[in-house]
């Protein structure tokens, strides 16, 4: 190697870093963007801006449009760019895509936890079907009451502390309503349904959602969960703070409950040890028992078994596919694992650079996978059963989605291309009546067809 | 004075004696009750401290009865009776009171151009021997012989300079790259200093080098921060096969990628194998990936080897129920094709206190009265085909 | 590839498809091994910041070390350049430029019974010209020496900034070496230099200071090395922190994968020390050298301030404060006398820890953006 290669090396890597001018540029339109997002997210507007009305009434979620960006130092990083899709009711979506897709930050704009100034919803709007308790003029909720058959409310004897009636003067006892309770002896109070749209609530309203009515299982048991609390501690928490007018008895028994529930052999030994003392595989069934406490119409599971051993996967699979059957929610579960998309979901969403790709029922996306990308994904895993000699696999690099080009974002690595590629970005072309795919090999048969 | 207190001296001191004898002989009777109990299989009055220690004798007993057997001619690796202990607890003066036994009596052959897959979940050791066949943990006892040359016993001089012919490749391809040094310097640097190339060809080698590896040639004067997980896995085998290695261990070089990422490196890495006549003993949690690149496989847990075999008879003829319980485990990609699953329950017990008994008799489906008291022998069940549980007796 | 080929529905297309996708495996696969370009536009297309830039970018990101840069550059450009520009007065130069004084006195005599009155008027030369008030001749007036305060503290701050450098030298020299040696080694080696280092730590510092000066008094130690000395052995004294940060970083590191496979590279000790550990935690250690400076420049002058330090007519900031401990009327009337070298230690201070609070976060690698 002579000089003039070193030169020329040289050359490449100052081009490759950006100039003292760009950087500046970049940082000044990054401040100004990030300082009217941060503005509109911390406004106080009236309910009637963010509750709206659902496309579909069986969904639960409806995404829409959504863009949530990463302002950096290098540039606008467009990790969701313009992702669609629903979730129906009682049923599970997943996610797919590799790291970089975007898969995590769409999951974390739902839950509205993108970290500021940096990382922000720009555009889009996220309708969840919520329920939210009736209030009274002073702003109290209201309880329901048991009523007999004629629909009068049905009076109790108010008791005293030591369990004895409490009487009046004349002796005759202090009545009440009789307050409706549900099994785990919660007083239930009237609810009343409501579509909010996340992406333009404002951030403090979001805890009247997250935890109670849509709750986050995490990639990593072992972080997060707080140390110095004990199991109990931290699941009583989500009760006390959800289930309004909970005691701490009631607490503890809807969260043995819940360890019942996620298969803890011994919920009493474990509702009062600390996470330490659990193993990986019981702080992903406590936090998943957590995710549950709040009883949530959305449980958000992100990755939720990736850091787990493979005979602890199986447990935790065969766990979540039994809750399915008996919790009265959707999940949303975020992985990178074809595998465990196909054990649990439903309907896949595939991501790849920030945007959607495919999306259709579990068994569309992996008997007749349409997408160039699909496939490639589905042929690099080497599986159980399968004896190639060779592995198949997808050339080059998941990209940065910064400066995205216009044309399909996955056509240097694509086997397929057309000369359409090079052109605009594909449109979500319908294939059948559940099934979308962006890619130009469609686009053009539909049109034909 | 003096004289009681003499006598009593004796007295005790005889005393002593008495109580040994005693001692002895509730230990015969006791070792000779455990030997009817395991032929008559009922186990209500079994002494498991015995057990474990005439098993734990007998371990040494066959460690150094091995000792002076001539190395396999044929084998570019032959590991026998490997055990590393890691110290929890010491006394003061150092005498250690419990340890970690990560890697537990374990041997094993590698024939040069194979590749050896270990497959078990965390915890069961695999990294621990990993790095200890390099002898980059130093074993607690055991042999391992590097084509012919005991490897375990070296002083560090020595090792120095046969490290070039065994190298490894990390888990994370994040913290296994110095950060402060471009990746000209990372590979650069062991050609240097084990004087592979003359000085003033170090450059076009590393060049040559990096294109082998999928690298451009501009990448040279880059930080690895600049690299995604792929690239930086690249870099890290590019460096590995700069001193030009025979034996390289692969520590879960692809569990930190992604998918599609993930069958490039494998890929990659059976290439290297085939261009430069590579052994490898490639470490995983994954089957299939071990399944696609192995020739043999061991399965492990908790430190010691339960399963040993080629591939082919590993996977059409599982013999420990642990390595049926592992198949069965891993998540089917047919969404309509739902199987059984052998879903094992409870967790991983900790190594530094295993079960009594064989090790998985804890989740073991298939679980004996015998498997909790006994831990059973490994031996060859068919040919090189061996496997530890009391199934096969 | 596709183009010429033609599909009446989709779902012909996709059963083709699914056929087709074995073909492509094949063909895409013979391209895998070698370099692949399609990368190469979408790599194009992300530009990094260059490493020198990122840390500059951190850097500048907080105002505070923005501003403790300019404090600090601008005490360097007066205490190194000030006497070159500024030379009317000399660091020890007292002002003996005589100035009168007169005091006028009433004097009563008798004189034959007659009251006579006599005025009487002193004139007094005072000799030096001593706690000026500021003045175009005085900048900011003179001191009890007459000595120039103005030309004073930038000699002092020379002397002051030069002793805080060395002090902090040899505290991160001696905290390095013994630091690294404990890291590296472990076992032995590390229980021993870390025991001496909770010794050293448990010694009253300053206490100490005082009883050695008085030995150096009582021995007569020249005054001019006195400063030099005393630092010195305040350096022997302050090297712990150093140590077990150093010491706590190679525990770290060793345990990285790079470090093991540096180990299995079979490279010699001193290669991994010096070239694989120091290099990775200078950023770390130039942090805490900045970060006490400031207090270096403190412990100067708490010294000097007690007369233990730079002795008059020398100056240093902490020396020229030192006049108050003694002169009450100084205190109370001449805020030129302290004031100025007072604010001068403030700042110097200050901006160490702004600068190093800066650093930290520049040069933190967990620091992804």
């Amino acid at each position: 190697m002579g000089n003039n290669s070193d030169e020329k090396t040289k050359k490449v890597i100052d081009k490759h870093y950006l100039s003292g001018k760009e950087v500046r540029a970049i940082a000044k339109a990054n401040a100004k963007e990030m300082r009217r997002l941060e503005k509109a997210k911390n406004r106080v507007i009236p309910e009637s801006e963010y509750v709206t009305q659902m496309r579909d009434e069986n969904n639960i979620l409806e995404i829409e449009n959504l863009h949530s960006y990463f302002f950096t130092d290098q540039g606008v990083v467009k990790a969701v760019n313009g992702v669609s899709f629903d979730i129906p009711l009682n049923s599970t979506v997943g996610v797919v895509g590799e790291s970089g897709c975007g898969k995590s930050v769409t999951s974390m704009s739902v839950m509205r936890l993108l970290q500021g100034p940096s990382g922000q919803i720009v555009e889009g709007s996220i309708r969840f079907k919520a329920y939210d308790f009736k209030v009274d003029p002073n702003g109290e909720y209201i309880p329901v009451y048991v009523k007999d058959e004629d629909g009068n409310v049905v009076m109790e004897e108010e008791l005293n502390e030591d369990g004895t009636p409490r009487l009046l003067k004349d002796g005759s006892p202090v009545l009440k309503p009789k307050l409706m309770r549900d099994e785990n002896g919660m007083t239930v109070y009237e609810k009343e349904e409501k579509v909010f749209d996340i992406a333009k609530m404002p951030i403090k309203q979001m805890y009247r959602l997250r935890g109670r009515q849509m709750s986050m299982v995490f990639q990593e048991p072992m972080t997060s969960l707080n140390p110095i609390f004990t199991i109990g501690d931290q699941l009583d928490e989500v009760t006390l703070l959800h289930v309004p007018g909970a005691t701490k008895a009631m607490a503890k028994e809807h969260s043995i409950n819940m360890l019942n529930l996620v298969g803890i052999a011994m919920p009493e030994r474990v509702y009062k040890s600390y996470p330490h003392e659990l193993s990986g595989g019981m702080r992903q069934r406590v936090m998943i028992a957590m995710a549950l406490a709040g009883e949530p119409r959305l449980i958000i599971a992100d990755e939720p078994t990736t850091a787990l051993d493979v005979t602890i996967q199986a447990q935790i699979l065969s766990l979540f596919n039994d809750l399915k059957k008996r919790i009265n929610g959707s999940i949303l579960l975020i992985t990178h694992d074809l595998g465990v998309i196909a054990e649990m979901a439903d309907y896949v969403v595939v991501m790849y650079a920030g945007r959607i790709i495919e999306k259709g029922t579990a068994s569309e996306i992996f008997h007749k996978p349409c997408h160039p990308y699909t496939q490639g994904l589905q042929k690099s895993k080497p599986t159980m059963t399968s004896s190639e000699d060779k592995l198949f696999n997808i050339p080059g690099n998941v990209p940065n989605p910064i400066n995205m080009p216009d044309h399909c974002y996955f056509k240097e690595r694509c086997g397929k291309c057309l000369k359409k590629c090079s052109g605009d970005y594909p449109e979500m072309v319908q294939v059948s009546p559940t099934h979308f795919v962006a890619c130009h090999l469609y686009a053009e048969e539909e049109k034909r067809g | 004075m003096d004289n009681e207190n003499k006598n009593k001296r004796i007295s005790s001191s005889e005393e002593k004696e008495i109580a040994e004898k005693e001692a002895l002989e509730l230990r015969l009777k006791k070792e000779s009750a455990n030997e009817a109990a395991i032929a008559s299989g009922d186990f209500t009055d079994f002494d498991d401290e015995l057990e474990a220690e005439r098993e734990e004798a007998l371990k040494e007993q066959v460690a150094l009865n091995d000792k002076d057997i001539e190395p396999d001619k044929d084998a570019i690796l032959e590991v026998r009776h490997l055990k590393k202990y890691f110290v929890l607890k010491k006394t003061i003066l150092g005498k250690p009171i419990s340890s970690l036994r990560a890697v537990d009596d374990v041997s094993f052959i590698v024939k040069p151009g194979e590749t050896l897959g270990i497959v078990g979940e965390s915890g069961c050791g695999k990294t621990t021997m990993g790095r200890t066949v390099l002898k980059l943990y130093q074993p607690t006892s055991g042999q391992v012989f590097f084509e012919g040359v005991d490897v375990a016993g070296m002083k560090e001089k020595e090792m120095r300079a046969l490290r070039t012919k065994m190298q490894i490749v990390f888990q994370d391809p994040y913290s296994s790259l110095p950060p402060r040094s471009t990746v000209g310097d990372i590979l650069a640097e062991p050609v240097k200093v084990h004087n592979i190339v003359p000085k003033n060809e170090v450059k076009d080698y590393v060049l040559e080098l990096m294109e082998s590896c999928g690298l451009r040639d501009y990448y040279y004067e880059r930080y690895p921060h600049e690299f995604s997980g792929g690239q930086r896995q690249r870099i890290c085998i590019a460096r590995a096969l700069a001193v030009k290695p025979k034996f390289i261990v692969c520590d879960e070089p692809v569990s930190a990628l992604d998918v599609s990422i993930q069958a490039q490196i494998i890929n990659l890495l059976k290439k290297l194998q085939i261009e430069r006549g590579l052994t490898y003993m490639f470490i995983s949690h994954d089957l299939s990936v071990v399944k696609y690149i192995s020739d043999k496989i061991g399965i492990m847990y908790l430190g010691s080897m339960v399963e040993f075999g080629k591939k082919q008879d590993i996977f059409s003829n599982p013999l420990h129920p642990y390595t049926e319980a592992l198949f069965s485990a891993v998540p089917n990609p047919n969404p309509d094709e739902k199987t059984e699953r052998i879903v094992l329950t409870g967790d991983i017990p900790s190594p530094a206190n295993p079960p009594k008994g064989c090790k998985f008799h804890t989740r073991c489906p298939k679980c004996m009265e015998i498997c909790k008291h006994v831990a059973p022998e490994y031996k060859e069940h068919e040919d090189g085909h061996f496997c530890a549980c009391h199934l096969y007796d | 590839m596709d183009e010429n080929k033609n599909y009446n529905s989709p779902e012909e297309l996709l059963d083709a498809n699914a056929e087709e996708v074995k073909e492509d495996i094949n063909e895409i696969n013979a391209g895998v091994d070698e370099l692949t370009d399609a990368e190469k536009p979408l790599d194009k297309n992300v530009r990094l910041l260059s490493p020198t830039r990122m840390v500059i970018r951190r850097f500048l990101r907080s105002k505070l070390s923005i501003a403790g840069l300019i404090m600090l550059a601008a005490l360097f450009l007066f205490c190194w350049l000030g006497p070159i520009v500024y030379t009317k007065w000399d660091e020890t130069e007292t002002d003996y430029t005589v100035n009168a004084d007169y005091t006028v006195y009433e004097i009563t005599a008798e004189n034959g019974g007659d009251t006579v009155m006599y005025a009487q008027v002193v004139v007094s030369y005072n000799d030096i010209n001593k706690l000026a008030k500021p003045s175009k001749n005085h900048l900011l007036g003179t001191d009890e020496q007459g000595m120039d305060i103005f030309t004073r503290l930038m000699y002092g701050g020379r002397l002051s900034l030069t002793i805080s450098f060395l002090a902090v030298f040899l505290t991160s020299a001696l905290g390095i070496i013994m630091g690294g040696l404990a890291g590296y080694y472990g076992g032995a080696v590390d229980n021993i230099i870390m025991r001496i280092c909770d010794v050293l730590i448990c010694l009253p510092t300053l206490p100490l200071m005082l009883i050695i000066g008085t030995v150096l008094d009582s021995n007569e130690v020249p005054s001019d090395y006195y400063i030099y000395l005393l630092m010195g052995l305040l350096s022997v004294f302050s090297w712990p922190g150093m140590a077990r940060l150093v010491r706590g970083q190679i525990l770290f590191l060793r345990e990285q994968e790079y470090m093991v496979a540096a180990e299995a590279m079979g490279y010699s000790t001193p290669r991994k020390i010096f070239k694989h550990l120091i290099p990775n935690i200078l950023p770390q250690i130039l942090v805490s050298m900045t970060l006490s400076l400031g207090s270096m420049i403190l412990y100067e002058s708490t010294l000097s301030y007690l007369n233990l330090g730079v002795r008059i007519p020398y100056a240093s900031w902490g020396t020229m404060v030192e006049v108050i401990s003694k002169r009450n009327d100084i205190l109370q009337n001449n805020f030129n006398v302290w004031g100025p070298p007072g604010i001068c230690i403030i700042i110097a201070v200050l901006g160490f820890n702004f600068i190093g609070d800066g650093l930290r976060d520049a040069l933190d690698p967990k620091q992804r953006r």
